[in-house]
């Protein structure tokens, strides 16, 4: 999980993980995304098979497999991608790791910092999450997607005093 | 720095109506077109109620939760309907501050402002008030531009004739112009528009072609023949090209303020900051290699919305022998310099596949499907592909010399960039699994607003972070491990 090799010095893991209820957001907002196309096909699949019948209560697969794959995903993937998900603030940027099988490490010095965004959609809050996004001037911005609220507020007043440090060109 | 006197906000109660006007707009569209599909233009009217129920308790709830304040030195900015927002723009990186009052505005009395954070990224990323008091406005815009900085990308004339730091001659302009691709286009389009004026049935035009066609000789010499010449044509037009749009290429300096001139029929002019020029980057193609021509380009980070080249790359020299642009490269920023390091061998094979499966792919196919001619050409293709790849590694290079990170990859074109890190707005370090199998990653650097970014493919993963280390000294006692490894996670 660090990047090395025999020579290099190697870049450690970022110090903190998410808030473990993320896990269940993601579950949750995933099971959702899910829903929409798992009910569109199961009524044009249900449709054409109850119509037809015969072999084309096949069609019944569809969404059987897409219902069965999509709350598989949910619960799984999001287990995953908080394992690999791993963020810090230190003194000088904004250290980020995430991904799993494409993995990007991210560093965002504070001097670049342009704004710092705070948001939670409805199902975050009832989670009690909200997600903390940096942009910087080149556009890519760095979001920190499950944090518990009492930690957000802490957490942008912090990098807000940070950002504005330093030329920011 | 300023007192930060508190100014606090919210939007012009009128909002309500602009906001609830953007979401019923839509609902009249849709009610016109239906209107005029069914014939019933009766149907407009529920359809607006309909929109108007839905969007007035949407656009009161937007205004209500919409505020804004200066404190401190910074603009925080709160709102949001489903999804709560709250942003915070440190003064001093907001750009510029835009007034303005369309008709709706302009009707109502009141006026919308966009805050110009020289952030971007995604739809949401701009900053607007969208109904505000004109006192609000100039009120805010006083308050937040006490810092802005100035304009760094100037177009037009310089102010006075400043000296002549670099020239390029035709014969190079001519040159670099028919060993140039561009500008093969060029012959293609003016075959179309030709063949355009033939089929319209243009009689003289006709006449003259079939005359022309007569001329020619029957033969596999004659069809020769006429390939050369249409290859010769498409060269001469490219180096004319080239000329007509690059002559008389000057680039001048005053001060820190670099002027590039060109253009034979209609001069064009470019002025840069020197101070905003985020990397220099060289340019070239095998053929250019081979004739020794390369073109000079700087990186800015551009402010606002400025078009073409001088949101982001500006030319500095369309082409000139590699001493000579290098000296160029040199004179405008100091610290430049071409060391490379090699990327780790084990990036070589990562090429050759890269460059072979899908000739290759493609060959097997046109095998399966008989097309004889096609699979000889594909396997010409996957052939010449070959090569293409041992220069993609030869090419690829990175390294940290004098404080300046530079970068180097492609082949068909290949870019040599020398970037100031002292610009650079993130670093991210990725891998696939199949580069993470061999040790390589990918270390990209973005730049400014138009200056984009530029990556160094397959570097090694150990190289990307000494290279970060050197760029950021200070990451590396933060963010590294470079003798005691962080244990991996349970």
């Amino acid at each position: 999980m660090v990047v090395h090799d025999a020579t290099g010095p190697s870049l450690r893991e970022p110090a903190n993980q998410l808030d473990e209820k993320v896990i269940q957001l993601w579950t949750v907002q995933s099971l959702i995304a899910t829903a929409v196309p798992a009910i569109i096909v199961t009524l044009i699949a249900g449709g054409i098979a109850l119509r037809s019948g015969g072999l084309w209560h096949l069609l019944w697969i569809a969404p059987a497999v897409l219902i069965l794959g999509g709350v598989v995903g949910a619960i799984l993937v999001p287990k995953f991608l908080y394992r690999f998900y791993r963020w810090e603030v230190t003194e000088i940027g904004m250290f980020v790791r995430d991904g799993w099988l494409f993995r990007t490490w991210t560093i965002v010095p504070h001097a670049r910092i342009q704004t710092v965004d705070t948001s939670s959609g409805p199902i975050q809050r009832s989670f009690g999450l909200a997600t903390v996004e940096v942009r910087t001037a080149a556009g890519e911005g760095v979001a920190i997607p499950g944090l518990s609220e009492d930690l957000v507020g802490q957490l942008t007043e912090d990098l807000a005093a940070k950002s504005g440090r330093g030329d920011g060109s | 720095m300023r007192a930060a006197s508190p100014l606090e906000g919210r939007l012009h109660p009128l909002g309500v109506v602009v906001l609830a006007w953007q979401w019923v707009r839509y609902a009249l569209y849709g009610g016109a077109i239906s209107g005029l599909a069914s014939g019933n233009l009766a149907i407009v009217l529920p359809i607006v109620g309909i929109g108007v129920l839905v969007a007035a308790p949407l656009a009161f709830l937007a205004w209500k939760r919409f505020r804004y304040r200066v404190e401190g030195d910074r603009l925080v900015v709160e709102r949001g309907v489903l999804v709560e927002q709250e942003r915070i723009v440190p003064l001093d990186r907001i750009r510029g501050v835009d007034i303005s009052a369309p008709l709706l505005h302009r009707a109502l009395g009141i006026v919308q402002v966009s805050v110009d954070a020289a952030a971007t990224g995604g739809g949401d990323s701009e900053l607007t008030l969208i109904a505000v008091t004109r006192e609000q406005a100039e009120t805010l815009r006083k308050q937040v531009l006490h810092t802005a900085p100035g304009q760094t990308v100037f177009e037009g004339q310089p102010s006075r004739e400043a000296p002549t730091i670099a020239r390029v001659g035709y014969r190079t302009l001519a040159l670099a112009g028919g060993t140039s691709t561009r500008w093969l286009l060029a012959p293609l389009v003016a075959l179309a528009a030709f063949s355009n004026l033939v089929f319209r049935d243009e009689s003289t035009i006709r006449r003259a072609a079939e005359r022309g066609t007569e001329l020619l000789p029957d033969s596999g010499l004659g069809i020769g023949i006429i390939i050369l010449l249409v290859i010769i044509g498409a060269v001469g037009i490219a180096a004319a090209g080239s000329v007509i749009v690059d002559g008389d290429f000057r680039l001048m300096r005053d001060g820190d303020r670099l002027t590039a001139e060109r253009g034979l029929l209609r001069r064009r002019s470019v002025s840069i900051d020197r101070g905003r020029i985020s990397a220099l980057e060289f340019l070239d193609t095998p053929l250019w290699r081979a004739v020794g021509l390369v073109n000079l380009r700087a990186l800015v980070a551009g402010v606002g919305s400025g078009d073409g080249e001088a949101r982001g790359r500006t030319n500095l020299l369309p082409a000139g022998d590699p001493y000579t642009v290098w000296r160029l490269a040199k004179s405008i920023d100091r610290r430049a310099t071409t060391e490379l390091t090699a990327h780790p061998s084990k990036a070589r094979p990562r090429r050759l596949v890269r460059a072979l499966v899908l000739p290759a792919l493609g060959t097997l196919v046109v095998v399966a499907l008989f097309e004889w001619l096609a699979a000889a050409a594909l396997l010409l293709a996957t052939a010449l592909a070959i090569p293409l790849a041992f220069d993609r590694y030869r090419s690829l290079g990175h390294g940290l010399v004098n404080g300046r990170l530079t970068m180097r990859g492609g082949s068909l074109t290949r870019r040599h960039t020398i970037i100031d890190p002292g610009t650079v707005a993130s670093y991210s370090i990725s891998s696939t699994p199949f580069q993470r199998r061999v040790g390589l990653c990918t270390l990209t650097a973005s730049m400014g607003r138009g200056a984009g970014s530029r990556s160094a493919l397959d570097i090694g993963q150990g190289q990307a972070v000494a290279v970060l280390a050197a760029a950021e000294p200070q990451l590396l006692a933060d963010f590294t491990t470079s003798s005691n490894r962080v244990s991996r996670e349970a």
